[in-house]
């Protein structure tokens, strides 16, 4: 009892995974499932989990006043423009892309360091590619291919001292609304406000009485 | 509970069959060759296509013509829990939360769905090699993490696209990314750092080494040079000698 309480604190997707199972897969053509036999065992998983899960959310959190966070970093209007800046610390890493001895690090929701390792005894940052809502990167002869927030944006590379945009595909992810949390943080955050226009990345700070937690 | 379980586990030996496809190649990479990404990648690029997943969707862009590249197709993956992706031949491979979904690359560059390996819901990116994926299964920290998650590394034949099957599975303690290197595979441990395993028989693999002492959360292999991505470093390792696996660098974050 205390683990499927646990389960839906911790794991809000153990629904979805439960829904899963009873609904979504149903449609698939398992050979040898029916879903007869253990739907009936399962809806009382459902049922009782349900139970659990509301019995045990409103123990989830208390408000603080006063916690550490994340809080949305909004998108300035200028989001759309890709600045090519002089090499910058790595602070929050996101993915990284190797091509001909030299590295492209992901400054999560920022932009991309590109970093010279064709002596990989010294590594040397060269710049920092500003690109507002960065999330991922692949690079082909000497053309980059990076997400600006929900825009696909195309680079050429072929000389780093002018690196400069060569296309743009506008909403080419559409479902990109905001940049979501870090994949793993559990904690407080601020609620975001879509008012206040697209969210490029997430900073920690001292949040009061936050509304939002995962 | 143990019947969600068994039930399951019942998932992971179930595949899926999908309509024929041609099995012609996609056009040849004539603009340049393209770079290597790391296992949590979510764009790649094969041949004059650039494929992307997000949560739900897998697209493909046309990009034969970097200055005018064109969405081509949009393909809805129901299950909303996409990770990765990872290429190998005509294929792709997604990493979702639920499990591995292989997709083949038709000449026009259009991936259709040939086959998925099912697990119980975990955080787990996939690479492949030749006649074999490798899958990570995190339940250490993911959140979401179904019941009955654990910490492995599965290791599933995919001689037989149409229907992967698991040949054997390996206790880890909060594997993150991986990479494969003919028969060597490298395995980030979260905390635990790096483990190298010798996969030459996927029925019963062997450690090599254990590059530990940091976090790893995911690697890149370079035919002997090994880019390791941490919380506070990039580390790069020497493994041309698989017997004598070194560091040679690191690249400080903050500074």
């Amino acid at each position: 009892m205390l683990i499927s309480c646990y389960f839906f604190v911790y794991s809000p997707l153990f629904q979805r995974e439960l829904l899963h199972l009873f609904l979504k897969r149903r449609t698939f053509n398992y050979k040898s499932y029916s879903i007869m036999k253990t739907s009936p065992i399962l809806h009382g998983i459902w049922l009782l989990s349900l139970a659990f899960f509301t019995s045990c959310q409103p123990q989830l959190q208390e408000i603080p006043e006063q916690v550490m966070g994340l809080a949305p970093v909004y998108a300035t209007t200028d989001w759309r423009v890709i600045k090519v800046s002089d090499s910058r610390a790595i602070q929050k890493l996101g993915k990284m892309y190797y091509k001909d001895g030299y590295i492209f690090a992901g400054e999560r929701g920022q932009g991309i360091h590109i970093i010279d390792n064709r002596d990989p005894f010294n590594p040397r940052r060269l710049k920092f590619i500003e690109i507002a809502g960065n999330s991922d990167v692949a690079i082909k002869g000497n053309f980059l291919y990076a997400n600006n927030l929900f825009d696909l944006v195309v680079l050429d590379i072929s000389n780093l001292d002018q690196i400069r945009v060569v296309s743009r595909v506008e909403k080419a992810f559409p479902n990109i609304e905001a940049t979501p949390l870090p994949d793993n943080y559990t904690g407080f955050f601020e609620c975001t406000d879509p008012a206040r226009g697209v969210v490029s990345h997430w900073e920690e700070q001292l949040l009061k009485r936050p509304q939002c937690w995962r | 509970m143990k019947q969600l379980l068994r039930f399951s586990f019942l998932l992971l030996a179930l595949a899926l069959l999908s309509q024929c496809t041609d099995l012609e190649t996609a056009s040849p990479d004539s603009a340049g060759t393209t770079g290597v990404g790391g296992s949590l990648a979510q764009f790649t690029i094969v041949g004059n296509f650039l494929y992307t997943v997000d949560a739900s969707n897998l697209r493909t862009f046309d990009i034969s013509k970097p200055d005018a590249p064109e969405l081509r197709h949009s393909t809805k993956i129901s299950s909303n829990d996409v990770e990765t992706i990872f290429p190998l031949n005509n294929w792709l491979f997604l990493g979702t939360q639920s499990g591995m979904l292989i997709y083949q690359l038709s000449a026009n560059g259009n991936p259709s769905f040939v086959s998925a390996y099912q697990h119980v819901v975990s955080c787990d990116p996939v690479v492949a090699n030749k006649e074999f994926a490798y899958v990570t299964l995190r339940a250490t920290g993911c959140r979401g993490a179904g019941f009955g998650a654990a910490d492995r590394l599965d290791i599933i034949s995919i001689a037989n696209i149409r229907q992967p099957q698991i040949i054997s599975s390996y206790f880890m303690r909060e594997p993150y990314g991986l990479g494969v290197d003919g028969t060597t595979l490298f395995v980030c441990d979260g905390r635990y750092g790096v483990r190298v395993f010798n996969v030459a028989n996927p029925s019963s693999i062997v450690e090599i080494a254990h590059l530990e002492g940091f976090t790893a959360y995911d690697v890149i292999p370079l035919r002997g040079l090994l880019l390791v991505i941490g919380p506070e470093n990039i580390y790069q390792y020497d493994y041309t000698d698989l017997q004598n696996i070194r560091q040679i660098s690191q690249i400080p974050f903050g500074v």
